[in-house]
């Protein structure tokens, strides 16, 4: 079995784990007094965000999508 | 990378064992932790009047990072940020600008016996944002310039809170027109068009005290242009383009090839990609799990999982650990050694060719560690913060000529400050 395949066959598992998380989300009530903790830093998507980690992941795989903002394109590769 | 996606399910795994309940102390935010998401501390009544100076909030962050590859690809981008918000208004501005200094002496210029280059890329963000209330509107532009090439930008992002703000929708839509030319040949005399349509529609939940999650969808509609004009193809005759291994040196494609051609991809290409985040606070960390599937009408199809631990070291101090696996299949035309009958009519030269690596089967992995010192005043930490972050980033290509794998290294360096 080649790497993609393995790769791309963990990604349905993952997708799974995650989606097995929003079916359990609409279960919960969580009132906004409760909410502090969700508030902490390490948990926004631009904690940590790089520009440049960005950049080379944009150009170095070939999917796009999935990132946060309105960005140009370039002639990089 | 097997055992790498097994791993990830077992982080995955430990996020559900390990003791979720927070410590009283442990939210360090100033401004900035808050100022995102609905929490009782937002619906407290100012204590000044809306507008005045004191209610806005700016943020300036530089960051200065260093790449380089196996590939002899060097890159130095130093970029700057700002960002101006009232929250009390729901005013937001910001705006970024970088350059990117690149040196290459890759392998695929190498092959078309072109020498070392240096180049630069400017890159320059502005957008605005509005929300005075459940819904709110983001407007924002960019370029990108180089020599031969320059992307344009427009967009804007409609945000909404539902269910007492449990249930965060957001609808994007962008577009971008690409220009790509030749170095010292004006667009005028020479250039190729792309246009990009990016749509997204995206749901952020909330599902407990301590988790969030969200789901994007993206659709990407590119009409145009896509070859690259320095790009060659080289064709092999066809009893010969089955001989030619994978990672075959330059020398040995140069010595076998008949002939070189130009680029040529199809017209128009669909992409589609779906990514859920998970973000999980436990005791004194954080656990962040990303999942983005992709297809799209070019036939290549890639899974990207990225997963960061996050430790409170102390109210100051964070360090985390980042992995980050890619896996892709080749476009349907991708072949490493195209074949063509020179001299045939009708030409047996393949309509669709390409030699971009990225659109060939690969697999790539991230391993990286990185770490925040908040260094501000005991009373606002978080006024200045360093952040150095490094990651080692390996690429093994299955089906391409000239190399096999290509280990990259990335080091950024930032400064955060808030006033």
């Amino acid at each position: 079995m080649s790497l993609v395949r393995v790769g791309l066959r963990g990604a349905l598992c993952i997708g799974a784990l995650l989606s097995l998380c929003a079916v359990a989300s609409g279960c919960t009530t969580v009132a906004a007094y409760e909410r502090g903790r969700l508030a902490h830093p390490t948990m926004s998507p631009s904690d940590a965000s790089s520009v440049a980690r960005e950049h080379v992941y944009a150009i170095q795989e070939g999917a796009m999508g999935g990132t946060l903002g309105v960005a140009s394109g370039c002639g990089c590769n | 990378m097997q055992l790498s996606v097994t791993t990830l399910l077992m982080f995955a795994g430990l996020a559900v064992m390990l003791p979720r309940e927070a410590r009283a102390d442990e939210n360090p935010h100033g401004h900035d932790g808050a100022a995102g998401l609905p929490t009782a501390e937002k619906q407290v009544a100012p204590a000044t009047s809306p507008g005045s100076p004191s209610d806005t909030v700016v943020k300036v962050k530089g960051e200065f990072s260093a790449y380089s590859d196996t590939d002899s690809v060097n890159v130095f981008t130093p970029a700057v940020e700002g960002t101006i918000t009232n929250p009390l208004t729901g005013w937001t501005a910001s705006g970024s600008y970088l350059v990117d200094i690149v040196s290459a002496a890759s392998v695929d210029i190498v092959s078309t016996a072109s020498g070392h280059w240096v180049e630069t890329r400017n890159a320059a963000t502005l957008s605005g944002s509005y929300k005075p209330g459940n819904v709110g509107v983001t407007a924002a532009g960019s370029v990108s310039r180089e020599p031969d090439y320059v992307s344009w930008t427009g967009g804007g992002i409609v945000n909404l809170e539902l269910a007492d703000k449990t249930a965060n929708p957001s609808f994007g839509y962008s577009y971008s027109h690409d220009t790509a030319g030749r170095k010292s040949t004006p667009f005028s005399v020479f250039s190729e068009k792309l246009a990009r349509h990016s749509m997204n529609a995206s749901l952020e939940l909330i599902v407990d005290p301590l988790t969030l999650v969200s789901f994007s969808l993206d659709a990407i509609l590119e009409r145009g242009d896509q070859e690259k004009p320095y790009r060659f193809i080289p064709l092999f005759a066809p009893d010969i383009a089955p001989t030619i291994a994978r990672g075959a040196s330059v020398d040995t494609v140069v010595r076998a090839a008949q002939s070189h051609t130009v680029e040529h991809t199809p017209g128009s290409r669909n992409r589609v990609a779906v990514s859920a985040r998970v973000a999980q606070r436990l005791s004194g960390s954080t656990l962040v799990l990303t999942e983005r599937v992709y297809v799209d009408d070019w036939g290549l199809k890639a899974s990207t999982t990225d997963l960061r631990f996050v430790v409170d070291a102390s109210r100051r101090v964070f360090m985390w650990a980042h992995l980050r696996g890619h896996f892709q299949t080749g476009v349907s035309f991708w072949r490493r050694a195209y074949s063509a009958v020179l001299g045939e009519a009708p030409s047996s030269v393949p309509t669709w060719r390409t030699g971009d690596r990225e659109m060939s089967p690969l697999s790539a992995g991230t391993f990286g560690v990185g770490t925040r010192w908040n260094v501000g005043p005991s009373a606002r930490a978080t006024a200045w913060s360093l952040v150095a972050q490094a990651d080692l980033l390996t690429t093994v290509f299955s089906d391409a000529l000239y190399i096999e794998s290509r280990q990259g290294y990335l080091g950024v360096l930032q400064v955060e400050a808030e006033f």
